[in-house]
């Protein structure tokens, strides 16, 4: 059975909940941080379980959403404090992560941190090409190429900023 | 199997940067995003980009064209990012070396250049009348999208208009006036409801509703210096002079002519500053009317503290090193307090109200032949529209 660790007061004050992500690995997290997110607080006050298993979650994300919930639970420091952890958060993390992320503020609701990672995703496809969006998205064109060709063929006559008035 | 060996993991409250081998996850695993997730990021993504995207698939297409993507992507960018300016009323290029390195974009030749002027502006959305004919066109520069919208024919002549919502009604609302008759259009509802018909609606008059001729007291002939109108308190806004005859000497004085949406009537409001010239202009600051007027070799801007109160106009600052120019027209203010404007139809400039620094001017869209506006990017566009019409 899982004990709490008795090595600090704190964790004996405050109540915790045990998360298990689809790896199978368990988390304890403080209740006041689980409950920033708001699909976990639904389910924590439903019932007095408190064990949470996220089927859909993998270990390497779920830790990433923990130490953000703990940060933003953690009384003690300043809102500007935040801020620059969620910089930091965010910063030097690989698209694909921050999909795994994205995904993973959807499921537990945390919007805060959704729109942290949404802004910065919307920041690294700054100037990217369809073909780039494309394959980090897994997106399959489906567009024939006929079809591409006729819509950039209606097109072309708005997009060429060369075009010169000739009247 | 689930694991049945319980593993604790406890992590500091201070974050622990993670690990490079925690943070790369196998990239063999595929993610598909929700569209709504989708959505909630590439809101945040500027238009430029956005009108490549619809490339990348059917469904992004779809996405990116829908009114409601529109919306939120307009709510996300509250800034002003573009200014459209009638810049080669002699000329086929950009004079000024202000306005070099600047995007600029050419309309659709369908519209008739030189004939179409600006009546108002709104979501990034352009509307422009053609004083010949008198037909309305709605455009968005951005998408290249326009709807040619009938005749307004009960419409002679205007002096001054105004495009917006309708602060009651949210509709899409076309507001025009002279002297003796104004006014008011309203669009049919909602934007995706538009059923433009490419065939006849040039001809018709359909597309929107006659809503209301607003009954005028006579104040004299008055004209009008700045001819789009300025909204605020659920009230439009012109600068005015009027010509008054006071012990046979002909004086001009300034007015602000409003015209009041829930009273339905057009009415004034009395301007305690007199400029040189009669030319002044309008603008909102602080929730405040102001008006910025031409003193010799420089211009002076005034706030009227107290809505309506004559004597709460008061002096605010000046402006210098535009006394060159006979008019400055306010188009929009940036995040950091600065200020666009209109040196007389020639230039667009960006003034800074604390510093009184110029500085360097966001992205401008220059489009020929129209008039000067200042609106928001936005990718409103109608999905029924059909592209083959523009060629």
């Amino acid at each position: 059975m899982v004990t709490t660790d008795e090595k600090g007061p704190l964790t004996a004050k405050k109540k915790s909940v045990i998360i298990r992500s689809c790896d199978g690995d368990e988390f304890l997290v403080s209740e006041s941080a689980a409950v920033l997110s708001t699909s976990l607080k639904k389910i924590l006050e439903e019932k007095e379980d408190r064990l949470i298993h996220l089927s859909d979650i993998d270990n390497k994300t779920l830790a990433m959403v923990i130490a953000y919930l703990s940060t933003h639970a953690d009384d003690g420091l300043s809102d500007d404090l935040k801020r620059s952890f969620d910089q930091e958060f965010v910063s030097g993390k690989e698209f694909d992560v921050l999909k795994y992320l994205v995904l993973a503020t959807d499921t537990l609701q945390v919007t805060c941190l959704c729109y942290t990672v949404a802004k910065k995703m919307a920041d690294i496809m700054k100037n990217k090409l369809v073909e780039w969006v494309r394959r980090e998205f897994d997106i399959q064109n489906d567009y024939t190429p006929e079809a591409e060709a006729e819509i950039r063929r209606l097109d072309a006559w708005a997009w060429d900023d060369r075009q010169l008035e000739d009247d | 199997m689930p694991s049945t060996i319980y593993q604790t993991k406890h992590h500091a409250v201070k974050p622990p940067p993670l690990s490079k081998e925690e943070e790369t996850i196998a990239k063999n695993t595929i993610v598909d995003l929700p569209l709504c997730m989708i959505e909630e990021i590439i809101s945040r993504v500027s238009i430029d980009d956005l009108l490549k995207w619809k490339f990348v698939s059917k469904p992004w297409n779809d996405l990116l064209s829908s009114p409601e993507f529109a919306r939120i992507h307009q709510n996300r960018f509250k800034q002003i990012s573009m200014a459209i300016m009638d810049y080669c009323r002699n000329s086929s290029y950009p004079t000024s070396d202000r306005l070099a390195g600047n995007k600029i974009y050419y309309l659709p030749k369908i519209l008739p250049r030189g004939k179409m002027e600006i009546v108002g502006s709104c979501d990034g959305l352009i509307c422009l009348m053609n004083r010949g004919n008198r037909n309305i066109v709605i455009l968005n520069p951005l998408t290249r999208d326009y709807w040619r919208l009938g005749a307004a024919e009960s419409c002679s002549d205007w002096s001054h208009s105004w495009f917006g919502h309708h602060p009651s009604t949210g509709d899409y609302t076309l507001f025009l006036g002279s002297t003796c008759f104004s006014y008011l259009f309203n669009f049919v509802t909602q934007i995706e409801n538009w059923n433009i018909n490419n065939d006849d609606c040039y001809q018709s008059s359909r597309d929107f509703i006659w809503v209301d001729q607003i009954k005028h007291l006579d104040r004299g002939k008055y004209t009008i210096s700045e001819e789009i109108g300025i909204l605020l308190h659920e009230i439009l806004h012109w600068p005015a002079s009027i010509e008054r005859c006071d012990n046979r000497y002909y004086q001009t004085v300034n007015k602000v002519i409003t015209y009041d949406f829930n009273k339905n009537e057009v009415s004034e409001i009395a301007v305690r500053c007199s400029g040189y010239n009669s030319c002044f202009t309008l603008g909102v600051l602080y929730g405040c009317l102001f008006g910025i007027f031409k003193f010799g070799f420089y211009f002076e801007l005034w706030v009227m503290k107290a809505y309506g109160v004559k004597e709460s106009w008061t002096k605010y600052r000046n402006i210098l090193g535009y006394g060159y120019f006979d008019k400055l027209t306010p188009l929009g203010f940036c995040s950091d307090g600065e200020m666009i404007m209109d040196d007389d139809r020639s230039e667009l400039t960006k003034c800074n109200l604390i510093s009184d620094g110029k500085s360097e001017l966001p992205k401008c869209i220059l489009i020929s032949g129209y008039g000067t506006v200042c609106a928001d990017c936005s990718l409103i566009i109608n999905e029924k529209m059909d592209t083959a019409i523009s060629r």
